[in-house]
């Protein structure tokens, strides 16, 4: 069973999971951490699937998108809840509830795409969590393995549904391919632009830094030339 | 005659709201479309609805509110900044990149979002907003109005005279000073999660004794003309921290309570520990807001008080108010929080424009209606067997009459924090194992936090001290439960013998008012446990989507939309 769902799962996604999980939960800390990365992630998943569930004109997919974010909110609290048993028993404090933004995807690429997106992102995480499976196999971590194998099942229902809604909404299986396509060129540029971002974000540190030490000045003149009203608190007028 | 939409946003909760001609038309919360609990973004979609309610298009709106002017928070934080140099840098880069990522231009922003010309947008100050909030829609001809927040542009604190449709500022306390910051800082200590965690600090409290006094005189002055001030070493608002307080306060109260630690009040000392902070800081806060409340009265001579801030949501302090301040009155807006900062903003507006100030606000009910067409055709969808009924309110009994918990969706959602029968989570109040089924299978709660009853206003006294009031209407405030009735209200009574009382009328919540007196007949006791329509962690219940989302995850035993009833069907879901 194991080994045709690793057969399955073959692909990109599964050899960079499979690569990566040894430094991924090298340490009980770093299990936390990327269990509640996992949190984080099916908890925008599931505001993306409200959101579209929201505004679908059709009650059938609309109750589809439904069912699925609720899977990806129990999803969500699964990770959340082992993330916070491990920091506890590392002496930690939990990370919290997932909390994230929504990208609202639904409004901004369409339906069609919108399925595109989900499908390959269910692809993607099925791949992984078979892989990860195998990794706590390997390791003899009973519990993480049972974790996510519980969740391989949802995976593969997600994908298959959203597989089959795109082929249906995009006319048939060709047109369905090329949406598929484009969409991974723009999941593509997206993460493009999400390493540029953090490239940017380092440049902006650094600039706030030297800014930071060029404001002194400033500093010194504030204290002479406007001393603190309120620093004693007291009423105002 | 004009059309003023008011908007709060970038802080914590945001929201729009809607005056045509005077009339509050709607008011919306963000977080009930985004379905991100007090989500703080531009509150497009909230504004949107509000026009949709009110059949207007951006272009009709005669002028758009902010609720608070971006430069002059601009000039606080910088000014903040550099006189805590070199200790401010941790806090340097985020500061800059909210203020000039966003929102210093968010007038710019709402422009665009919303449609309207850039002209049209304005800011107004925070305070004010929150105080005409409060005052103009308040039943109060004259009223002394008290505002305690966390922070606005400069000031935290505010007394101002409300006098037909004026309101005149009578001073100030400005940040850091703030009773917002300095509850929030411990709502974080006691390892509850800031701007989300402070009713649970309030539940907590009456589990302890205020026993830290002394230590607590170190980080809050009260001084006789009402006014405070902070033991600033205690806290960390110059170092970026994210949870408000320093090493030294750990220091002065022991280390802090930990993220996400399952609570044991009854043998875990540390807890207990805990608990008595929480009391403390509950007393110690309604210490501050009676001087304070002394103080606006003894400047304006009025009878009445209004109140609004976040700091005006502690139900329990508002009690104390109410008792001892010396005011006939007391009125809390409904959504005392930033979120009012939009209706207060499109008041102010709507007045500025030569309208009237609105009428008293007797019902909540200002949100988007709920769609049964919508709901049915989804409940199909999801195989749920859904049924037509002719008497909702007289079916939600039956069930309730039989021990069940039943959700409610009728009509337009509640503006602010509080459910308050359109959006609710209704059981018997007799049973305490009814609480505990709530907590433990749908609100995931913290076993110490109590649950509200809703009982008809004209009958409340009969089970409840202080009631009716001003400020039960919508949940604003705590009431002793008479001592006769205390087992029978097992499941809405806190373990100081208190609850937080919802009076209802016809007016108010037509649905629950109905409900109530259908329980009143087959119970001999028109009392029921209202809780909010949500899951953890979540907004409250808004459109048919949540609704239904909120059937399929979450074990209730019957839910109404409308006239459309769903009953869990156990049998089949055991099979299934």
């Amino acid at each position: 069973m194991a080994a045709a769902r690793t057969a399955e799962g073959a692909g990109i996604a599964y050899v960079l999971a499979t690569l990566t999980a040894p430094i991924a939960f090298a340490t009980r800390a770093r299990t936390a951490r990327q269990l509640f990365a996992f949190a984080l992630a099916e908890h925008e998943s599931m505001l993306e699937l409200r959101a579209a569930a929201a505004r679908s004109p059709s009650p059938e997919r609309c109750a589809l998108y439904l069912r699925h974010a609720l899977d990806e909110e129990r999803h969500a609290t699964a990770f959340a809840r082992h993330s916070a048993e491990i920091r506890r028993a590392l002496g930690l404090p939990a990370y919290g509830q997932p909390r994230t933004e929504c990208e609202s995807l639904y409004e901004r690429l369409g339906e069609r795409s919108f399925l595109a997106f989900v499908h390959r992102g269910e692809h993607r995480g099925r791949a992984q969590f078979d892989a990860y499976v195998a990794f706590f196999a390997r390791r003899g971590e009973a519990k993480l393995r049972a974790l996510f194998t519980a969740l391989i099942e949802d995976e593969r229902r997600h994908e298959s549904y959203t597989r089959a809604l795109l082929v249906e909404h995009a006319g048939g299986e060709r047109e369905a391919r090329r949406v598929l396509a484009t969409m991974a060129l723009w999941e593509a540029f997206r993460r493009w632009r999400r390493v540029g971002s953090g490239l940017a974000r380092l440049v902006y540190g650094a600039s706030m830094f030297v800014l930071y030490l060029a404001l002194f000045p400033f500093a010194l003149a504030l204290r002479v030339l406007r001393p603190e009203r309120s620093i004693r608190g007291g009423w105002e007028s | 005659m004009a059309a003023v939409l008011g908007i709060s946003a970038y802080y914590h909760d945001a929201a729009a709201a809607l005056v045509v001609d005077g009339r509050v038309v709607a008011a919306m919360q963000e977080e009930r479309f985004s379905r991100i609990k007090n989500d703080a973004a531009l509150p497009i979609r909230a504004a949107r609805a509000c026009l949709r309610v009110a059949g207007l298009g951006a272009g009709d709106l005669d002028a758009i509110v902010y609720y608070e002017n971006p430069f002059a928070k601009l000039e606080r934080v910088l000014t903040w900044l550099l006189r805590n140099f070199p200790r401010s840098y941790g806090q340097f880069p985020r500061a800059i990149a909210e203020q000039l990522g966003s929102k210093l231009w968010v007038l710019d922003g709402i422009a665009e979002g919303v449609g309207a010309p850039r002209a049209k947008v304005r800011p107004s100050d925070h305070h004010e907003c929150h105080a005409a909030s409060a005052f103009f829609t308040s039943p109060f001809e004259k009223a002394a109005v008290l505002t305690v927040d966390g922070v606005g542009e400069c000031a935290t604190t505010t007394i101002w005279k409300g006098e037909g449709s004026a309101l005149t500022a009578l001073g100030h306390i400005d940040f850091p000073h703030s009773l917002g910051l300095l509850y929030g800082a411990l709502t974080a200590y006691l390892g509850f999660e800031v701007n989300e965690g402070e009713y649970k600090v309030m539940g907590l409290a009456a589990f302890g004794a205020p026993r830290f006094r002394d230590e607590f005189a170190k980080l809050l002055t009260l001084r006789d003309d009402g006014s405070f001030e902070l033991g600033l070493p205690y806290f960390a608002y110059d170092t970026g921290s994210n949870v408000g307080f320093s090493a030294k306060m750990e220091r002065l109260l022991g280390p802090r309570r930990p993220v996400g630690r399952a609570w044991d009040l009854d043998s875990d000392a540390s807890d207990r520990r805990f608990a008595d902070i929480a009391a403390t800081l509950q007393a110690v806060t309604e210490d501050a807001l009676l001087a304070l409340a002394r103080e606006a009265r003894r400047r304006t001579g009025a009878e009445a008080l209004c109140l609004a801030g976040g700091v005006a949501l502690n139900a329990v302090a508002n009690a104390r108010l109410l008792r001892e301040a010396g005011f006939a009155r007391v009125s809390v807006h409904p959504a005392a929080g930033d979120a009012g900062g939009a209706l207060g903003a499109a008041i102010l507006g709507s007045i500025a424009l030569g309208d009237p100030r609105p009428s008293a606000l007797t019902s909540a009910a200002l949100g988007e209606e709920i769609d049964v067409a919508a709901a049915d055709s989804l409940a199909r969808a999801l195989g749920l067997d859904p049924v037509r009924i002719s008497d909702p309110a007289a079916t939600a009994a039956e069930h309730l009459l039989r021990g069940e918990i039943v959700a409610v969706c009728q009509g337009r959602f509640e503006w602010g924090p509080r459910a308050l029968g359109q959006r609710s989570l209704l059981a018997l109040p007799g049973d305490p194992k009814v609480r505990e089924r709530l907590n433990r299978v749908i609100k995931r709660r913290e076993p110490f936090r109590p649950f509200a009853p809703a009982v008809p206003a004209d009958r409340a006294a009969e089970w409840f001290e202080e009631a009716p009031s001003d400020l039960t209407a919508f949940m604003t405030t705590v009431c002793p439960v008479r001592p006769s009735a205390r087992a029978r209200l097992g499941a809405v009574t806190h373990v100081d013998g208190s609850a937080r009382v919802q009076t209802v009328t016809g007016s108010s919540a037509p649905f629950l008012d109905g409900v109530l007196a259908a329980v009143g007949k087959g119970a001999d006791l028109p009392v029921v446990l209202n809780t909010s329509l949500n899951g953890p962690g979540e907004p409250i219940v808004a459109a048919a989507t949540d609704a239904l989302g909120f059937f399929v995850g979450y074990p209730v035993d019957a839910m109404l939309v409308g006239d459309l009833l769903l009953v869990r069907d156990r049998k089949r879901e055991s099979e299934s």
